[in-house]
């Protein structure tokens, strides 16, 4: 697929706000204090669940230990089975719940029922947002199709990244797989945010405020391929090519 | 220890019912005891495909309701001893079913049975999460179409978040003539997305379309068709046997086996 792809001038991707990257799904971060989870306030439990598995999973290889985490819910009411069934999943996966910084009275009590660390914000008092997390995300997992990641830093995916599915990032976006699906890289606006797969066949492509779709038909090289900005225009080159060429 | 398997597409129109009815059918007559389970509340076909459309009695929804006790409402196949099949309602949508009740069911049935196999409906809402709720394995079921493709590889991903264990890929109504003209997707790039392990691969078959307006399951038949022998292969490699995937070109009739299968029948 080397050369320049089919660009779309008319049309520029939604850049994410600033909170989307914590608002919008299951959101991890680190600090010093250990692991932070923040919950959605209004992604329905279902989806919330399925998105947090699969997080913790490709997420796994990367953490190393027991580490403590601090769960943020929000106005979230989490009860006391609910709260049960979330800590053992977290343990599965080597993450130790102690603290449960909440805004819902009932998920208070519940957490500290079950001898959790609380601390209750009133729903009127402001809660500054969670920073969001430029760190580098590393995954290994399939991105399947219907499965959003969204990370503020740079994106790495030791796995295929499938039709349907999207990745999109405030950094680059490397994906030592097969990249079919839909990725947006710099969606923060950082036009020297690349793109790298070993093998690249897009659905379509973002780089900051640029949109390109692959060029149609065309054999692809099997090679790997590297998305970048050039004045404005998504251009694609061969690994190879993009070093000879200087970074 | 049964085994609880759900049967998913996420598409419709892919041939889940007609693989349960089969598969359920090919491991009674393996020697196992086998229920079916159809989890599609509302658009309920699979005791069609069975022929016992008119044996039904009591439903899923009465034992979930406790109308009546669960060995009232399994319907025995008579044609195949081992086999039963639990109906669901035709007159109620799948909103009347949850997820923990199905689950009790589910665990009720797998006590007293060697296999379960549910037949889930499409999509990937409630009736979705009513039929996986029990289940602890999983058949993906897609024909070798872009957009099948798609739905099962969304699927995938919700069986790996509800966290079960196992998921095997049936490749449906495959047609290598097509495969060899480069005019359909061939399993390996059907298994290359989906990255889970194969089970079975079935072809197209016309006489699938016969045997379902009978209610008579393919692999009952005196002759099996290619397809009713892809399916006894798939019971064969459930119970554990190795068995081998014939070559591509051998799962389509040459003309003179399909002669020769006519004369069979006729002889017969």
């Amino acid at each position: 697929m080397t050369g320049a792809s089919t660009g779309n001038p008319e049309i520029s991707p939604p850049t994410p706000s600033p909170d989307s990257w914590v608002t919008g799904s299951v959101y991890f971060r680190s600090d010093a204090q250990g692991i932070h989870l923040h919950l959605p306030s209004t992604l329905p439990w279902e989806e919330l669940w399925e998105n947090l598995v699969w997080q913790l999973r490709s997420r796994k290889p990367y953490w190393a230990g027991v580490a403590p985490l601090t769960l943020w819910s929000q106005q979230r009411e989490l009860d006391m089975p609910t709260l049960q069934l979330l800590a053992a999943l977290l343990s599965q996966h080597g993450l130790q719940l102690w603290r449960v910084q909440t805004r819902s009275r009932s998920t208070a009590i519940a957490a500290a029922t079950l001898g959790y660390s609380v601390e209750q914000s009133s729903l009127l008092e402001a809660v500054p947002p969670a920073p969001p997390d430029t760190t580098p995300l590393y995954l290994r997992s399939t991105v399947r199709s219907g499965m959003s990641v969204r990370h503020g830093g740079s994106v790495f995916l030791l796995g295929d990244l499938n039709p349907g599915g999207e990745i999109i990032a405030g950094g680059d976006i490397w994906v030592w797989g097969r990249l079919r699906g839909l990725v947006h890289a710099g969606a923060n606006g950082n036009k020297g945010a690349v793109i790298l797969a070993l093998q690249l066949e897009p659905t379509q492509l973002r780089i900051a405020d640029q949109v390109a779709r692959p060029p149609e038909g065309g054999s692809l090289p099997n090679t790997p391929e590297v998305v970048y900005l050039q004045e404005d225009v998504i251009c694609i080159a061969s690994l190879q090519d993009f070093l000879r060429r200087g970074v | 220890m049964s085994r609880v398997i759900v049967m998913t597409s996420g598409k419709g129109g892919v041939g889940k019912t007609t693989v349960t009815a089969n598969l359920g059918t090919a491991l009674a007559r393996l020697g196992r005891s086998v229920v079916v389970v159809d989890a599609d509340f509302g658009l309920r076909n699979l005791d069609l495909l069975l022929g016992l459309e008119n044996r039904v009695v009591y439903t899923a929804l009465e034992v979930i309701a406790g109308e009546c006790r669960l060995e009232q409402a399994l319907v025995k196949d008579k044609r195949t001893p081992n086999l039963s099949l639990l109906p669901a309602a035709q007159t109620r949508n799948k909103t009347a079913v949850h997820p923990d009740q199905m689950r009790q069911l589910i665990e009720k049935l797998a006590s007293s049975h060697d296999y379960v196999l549910i037949d889930c409906p499409a999509g990937i809402e409630q009736g979705f999460r009513n039929a996986i709720a029990g289940a602890n394995e999983a058949i993906i079921i897609t024909t070798p179409e872009v957009a099948a493709v798609r739905d099962a590889d969304r699927v995938v991903g919700l069986l790996e978040a509800a966290q079960i264990s196992s998921t095997q890929l049936i490749v449906n109504r495959l047609r290598p003539d097509m495969v060899a003209a480069g005019q359909m997707m061939s399993v390996e790039d059907v298994v290359e997305v989906l990255a889970i392990p194969l089970v079975g691969i079935i072809p197209e078959d016309r006489e699938v379309i016969v045997s379902t307006n009978k209610g008579e399951p393919i692999v009952l038949s005196a002759n099996p068709t290619l397809a009713a022998q892809a399916i006894q292969r798939i019971a064969r490699r459930l119970e554990g046997e190795v068995v081998e995937f014939p070559k591509l070109a051998s799962l389509g009739e040459s003309f003179w086996e399909r002669a020769k299968r006519f004369l069979n029948q006729k002889v017969l």
